[in-house]
């Protein structure tokens, strides 16, 4: 079964609600799930989803790649928020956010290791059995490459979607950041993945400190993460791209002409 | 038995009201006098924040300032009412810079806004700019008009007291005196106790000759019911039933029960106009 088209969107979040509401060109909107109450939904989300706008629910805690099992407190949440936003799927990462008992405050990356990749399916496989909608897993921004890895990110990523039947979520604002701080080549990336399982796009901004680039969600998407979202949609189509801003809000007209150049490069 | 000041009870009630008038017409010229300072040398010049001002005091400039922001998407609100700055320029107006700088990363409301605002610098820069032009009444004149001038209307009084008195004492007949005294008395009490219009009555002319092309412009007249947008206005909006900001600062007290403060005002400091 495949997934609806998403059009162009924007991150929904609670200071610049009114703004999402009024902007043009926003086809849909995700909620991270972990801000918001399923009951009562803010009275936002309910005015988008009055007027049909679809609503992804997106989460950052789940930790699937942790190697202790998930939390089903947060499966549920995610899920109700899903039921609540009557959301056509749910997203999250691959990455692990803590260990032990402690919370890393940050996604950190997976070893890409056989033996991870089989933690990290048996959770995610944990995780679908329940949830309502499809799960989409994104990849992340890394802060460092753990040694020793068996296979590359995208052949991690289409192993994962392989055994999972998981959607992809592909953040080209991540993939930037990683060519850039780590060197891996994008391009090389998006081959490997099996790209007709992708559900939708992630595009942010960040800023540049010297030879390191910082994806900050607080500032424009440079022209590099444009250029990555013009490589992916020169090899599939994307369903959705949504832009994600998280920090220091822009002027809504600076919001509504990225939205304008995201969808000029998807409609290229 | 003589009558006291060897005047008789009928011409003494004749003085005494004769007296009562005089010294309500001086209360009354005293006020006319102060809204009519001399005229300054050049003609004043007022913008949209000296206009909002004149027709509704410093919450009425914050209030102007907020939704001039909000307006021209340098202030965002979301629909908690909580307003966050969109960018770092600063502004040209010092009141705009002020109200962009409290915002900051956001969290505060409008009525946060305005009660860190109304005492600020840039509020007391414009109320003596306007003094200064001749559009506002100074304090001192204020203060002048509404204590000073009622002393002799409060002498009259005191006369009439004390033929009151002496009348008992010595058991004439007290008939129409009291009922003047007691009437006196309420005029003078309600004569200090109305506040001065701190708008000058070059100040009226000036809210009468504006314009009001503009939202800017009619929300500084008018206030936050001017605003176009009733999300906003409503946002923007202090809560039903919550009291207007302090008001103390609406220049020196001369306006300080909020009566009004202008021809155009809604309200002494109330920020008037919200919906």
């Amino acid at each position: 079964m495949g997934l609806p088209t998403l059009g162009v969107g924007i991150g929904w979040r609670s200071e610049i609600d009114l703004t999402v509401e009024r902007l043009p060109g926003v086809d849909f909107v995700e909620v991270l799930a972990e801000n918001v109450s399923p009951d009562p939904l803010p009275e936002s989300l309910r005015v988008l989803r009055g007027r049909g706008v679809p609503v992804v629910a997106h989460a950052v805690s789940l930790s699937l790649g942790g190697a202790e099992p998930v939390d089903p407190r947060r499966v549920a949440h995610l899920a109700a928020v899903a039921e609540a936003v009557d959301a056509p799927l749910v997203s999250e990462h691959v990455a692990f956010t803590g260990a032990g008992g402690l919370d890393s405050g940050h996604l950190l990356p997976l070893p890409r290791t056989r033996e991870a990749l089989d933690v990290l399916v048996r959770n995610v496989r944990a995780a679908q059995q329940d949830l309502p909608v499809p799960l989409a897993l994104e990849n992340i921004a890394a802060l460092l490459e753990w040694p020793d890895g068996e296979l590359s990110e995208g052949r991690f990523l289409a192993e994962l979607v392989e055994r999972t039947d998981c959607w992809l979520l592909v953040d080209v604002a991540n993939l930037h950041a990683n060519a850039t701080n780590l060197g891996t080549e994008p391009g090389r990336f998006l081959d490997e993945l099996p790209l007709e399982r992708l559900a939708y796009v992630h595009v942010a901004g960040g800023v540049r400190h010297g030879d390191l680039y910082h994806d900050t969600h607080a500032h424009a998407v440079p022209p590099e993460v444009l250029e990555v979202l013009g490589e992916l949609c020169s090899r599939v189509s994307p369903p959705g791209v949504l832009l994600e801003r998280d920090d220091a809000y822009p002027p809504d007209a600076e919001l509504a002409a990225e939205l304008a150049a995201i969808r000029a490069v998807v409609s290229r | 038995m003589g009558e006291l000041w060897e005047i008789s009870g009928s011409a003494f009630l004749v003085l005494y009201a004769v007296g009562v008038a005089l010294g309500v017409a001086v209360v009354l010229a005293a006020r006319w006098a102060a809204r009519r300072p001399p005229k300054p040398d050049a003609p004043p010049r007022v913008d949209e924040f000296d206009l909002a001002f004149l027709a509704g005091g410093p919450d009425r400039m914050v209030r102007t300032a907020v939704a001039e922001l909000v307006r021209t998407g340098r202030l965002r609100v979301n629909r908690a009412g909580r307003l966050s700055a969109t960018t770092d320029e600063d502004p040209s107006h010092p009141l705009e810079s002020l109200v962009l700088r409290h915002v900051g990363g956001g969290g505060t409301n409008a009525q946060a806004v305005v009660r860190a605002c109304v005492a600020s610098d840039a509020i007391r820069e414009t109320s003596d700019r306007l003094t200064a032009s001749g559009l506002l009444t100074s304090p001192a004149a204020a203060k002048r008009a509404r204590w000073l001038a009622p002393l002799g209307l409060w002498a009259v009084v005191a006369v009439g007291a004390v033929r009151w008195n002496v009348d008992i004492t010595e058991g004439a007949a007290v008939s129409f005196l009291p009922l003047l005294l007691v009437g006196s008395v309420v005029a003078a009490v309600a004569l200090m106790r109305r506040p001065l219009l701190r708008l000058t009555a070059a100040g009226e002319r000036v809210l009468d000759s504006v314009d009001d092309e503009g939202e800017f412009v009619r929300v500084a007249l008018r206030g936050l019911s001017a605003v176009s947008d009733p999300e906003i206005r409503r946002l923007l909006a202090p809560p039903v039933g919550r009291a207007p900001a302090a008001r103390s600062t609406y220049g020196t007290g001369a306006c300080g029960t909020g009566a009004s403060c202008g021809a155009h005002a809604a309200g002494c400091g109330s920020g008037g106009g919200g919906s």
